[in-house]
């Protein structure tokens, strides 16, 4: 059978598998829509703007739709979540079905960050205190069209005034997005086969999560600039470099994952 | 058509412990059903599932229309249809949508049939797979392995959960679709009547080893029950490699075995100075001495 009929046979399939996820991307999605799109007038610095509180939930909605068998109890005689035996024993291609979870999956946690995004260009400059006189260099060095202007409210710290800033942002959040994905997928399917994978996917889960806000912990009240202060300002800087990098790994990482989930037992 | 559409051969596989499937070997030909009979954990769903392609073997080979399961495509796996023993279609999902899962990806797909049974086993399309009792789950799995028009029926315990009246319906559609397009069935099972009605050929798999595989009627008939008494000299010690099983009291021995081997109860009485008497055994009356301990 056609593999693009296929697809979309399967695809379809999926978005009506489990109704209560599209609620739950919902829930999830809430503080991100107004924490950044709604409130958009008032962040308290640049580095809580390009933090994405809401990342874990790639992890989350990745374990439901790509990989449910492994929150399973072994032996586990039902099936809640995707139906991978049933549809495994259908007529399908694995590296078919793979694409076409992966292709859920990127819809779930793509609809957030893609109305985020399509909302900024309403309020595409940004103005946002920077206490880092580091950061702020980097940012007049690296931003196009960044500017440096006094703090109506009377700070110290002066306001960097980036045009099309908030936009900027939103794109940098679908890009932490998209690699996030990636590598929630590459780390399920090197997982899978293990014993105790549920309790390794928990740790790094939680180390991934913890381990930034430790970091960003020890940045305050000094002057060096947090890690993805650099790494936003990189970005903006090489933004044509790092898109074609990441479609790069896109491609590659879905055709190892889907070579890789056509090899795995169930 | 391949001489046998399903083929297992020096086959092992085991999870983290001791060998669920040991050695296992056996074949079934093409058109007939064969029954795959044993007690909990002795290793038939594991057979069924490396049949299936869902996992793979450690040693040996499985072959469905002569295709490594495992390494087949869609082209291929339309040609097999598969039941599991668990309810394994997701739960929040409709009727009609699973029925439309399948018209979409087999070509073959007979909604005629699809259709016929749902209204036969009256099933609301509309209904939520988990809002379904258990018995009507399992009659929906049936139905998505045999609408495809299988050439290979794979049926874990295709009847557990079901009343009577739907057991007998499952393997009266079997039997049509055999009639129909010649299709070859396997199916474990523990309700051994389902077997004596419908089954060629009986696999009795004791501890993941197969102990017998041939037809009803020649296992019917070579195995049986012997019990000796009136020892002259004393109960014997001895052991028989070619029985099934023995059981040793202060005054007699009871062996099951094959008539045809080289131990017959005649030779064994003669050997040992004493009197016999032989039974004929019933299908449960084998399969309990063939897969006790």
């Amino acid at each position: 059978m056609n593999t693009t009929k296929q697809f979309w046979a399967l695809f379809k399939f999926h978005m009506t598998i489990n109704p209560f996820i599209w609620f739950m991307v919902l829930a999830l999605a809430s503080p991100l829509l107004f924490t950044n799109a709604f409130s958009n007038s008032y962040h308290p610095n640049l580095s809580s703007l390009l933090t994405v509180q809401n990342l874990f939930f790639v992890g989350i909605l990745g374990i439901w739709t790509l990989a449910p068998e492994m929150t399973q109890r072994w032996g586990s005689n039902t099936s809640w979540n995707m139906g991978t035996e049933f549809i495994l024993t259908r007529a399908i291609d694995r590296p078919v079905l793979y694409r076409s979870r992966a292709a859920y999956f990127y819809l779930l946690i793509f609809l957030i960050p893609v109305i985020s995004l399509l909302y900024s260009l309403q309020y595409p400059d940004l103005k946002v205190t920077e206490y880092s006189q580091t950061a702020q260099q980097q940012c007049l060095r690296y931003v196009p069209g960044s500017t440096l202007e006094p703090n109506p409210s009377g700070s110290r710290s002066p306001l960097i005034s980036i045009p099309w800033g908030n936009t900027l942002v939103e794109e940098w959040h679908f890009w932490m997005f998209t690699t996030s994905a990636l590598c929630v997928q590459l780390l399920f399917l090197l997982l899978y086969p293990l014993k105790y994978r549920l309790w390794i996917f928990y740790a790094l889960f939680f180390s991934c999560i913890f381990i930034p806000l430790w970091i960003d912990l020890h940045h305050i009240g000094t002057q060096t600039t947090p890690y993805l202060e650099h790494l936003f300002f990189f970005f903006t800087a090489h933004q044509p470099l790092f898109w074609i990098l990441t479609a790069a790994a896109f491609i590659l990482t879905q055709l190892w994952c889907e070579w890789r989930f056509a090899r795995l037992e169930q | 058509m391949n001489e046998s559409p399903i083929l297992v051969q020096t086959v092992s596989r085991s999870f983290d412990g001791p060998p669920v499937v040991h050695d296992l070997s056996f074949s079934v030909k093409a058109g007939s059903i064969y029954g795959f009979l044993g007690r909990n954990g002795s290793g038939k769903t594991t057979t069924l599932r490396m049949l299936a392609g869902l996992i793979k073997p450690q040693t040996g080979n499985v072959r469905i229309l002569g295709n490594d399961p495992f390494a087949i495509g869609a082209e291929e796996r339309q040609w097999i249809g598969y039941m599991s023993e668990k309810a394994v279609i997701p739960a929040y999902t409709k009727v009609h949508s699973v029925l439309k899962l399948g018209r979409e990806l087999y070509p073959t797909w007979d909604n005629t049939l699809a259709d016929s049974l749902l209204a036969k086993y009256d099933l609301s399309p509309k209904k939520r797979f988990m809002t379904l009792s258990q018995g009507n789950q399992r009659l929906l799995s049936f139905i998505m392995a045999i609408a495809p028009r299988p050439k290979v029926l794979l049926l874990d315990e295709p009847a557990a959960n079901l009343d009577v009246v739907a057991r007998r319906e499952i393997l009266d559609d079997i039997l049509d679709l055999i009639r129909d397009c010649g299709c070859t069935v396997l199916f474990s099972t523990h309700i051994l009547s389902d077997v004596e009605r419908v089954a060629d050929e009986i696999g009795i798999l004791a501890k993941g080893n197969l102990r017998v595989s041939e037809t009803l009627d020649s296992l019917k008939d070579s195995i049986r029950q012997a019990r000796f008494f009136g020892f002259k000299n004393g109960t014997p010690t001895e052991d028989i490699p070619e029985s099934f099983r023995i059981v040793r009291s202060k005054t007699e021995i009871t062996v099951t075995l094959r008539t045809n081997s080289h131990a017959t109860p005649e030779t064994l009485a003669q050997r040992w100075s004493c009197q016999q008497e032989t039974r004929a055994l019933s299908l449960e009356d084998i399969f309990v001495e063939l897969s006790r301990n």
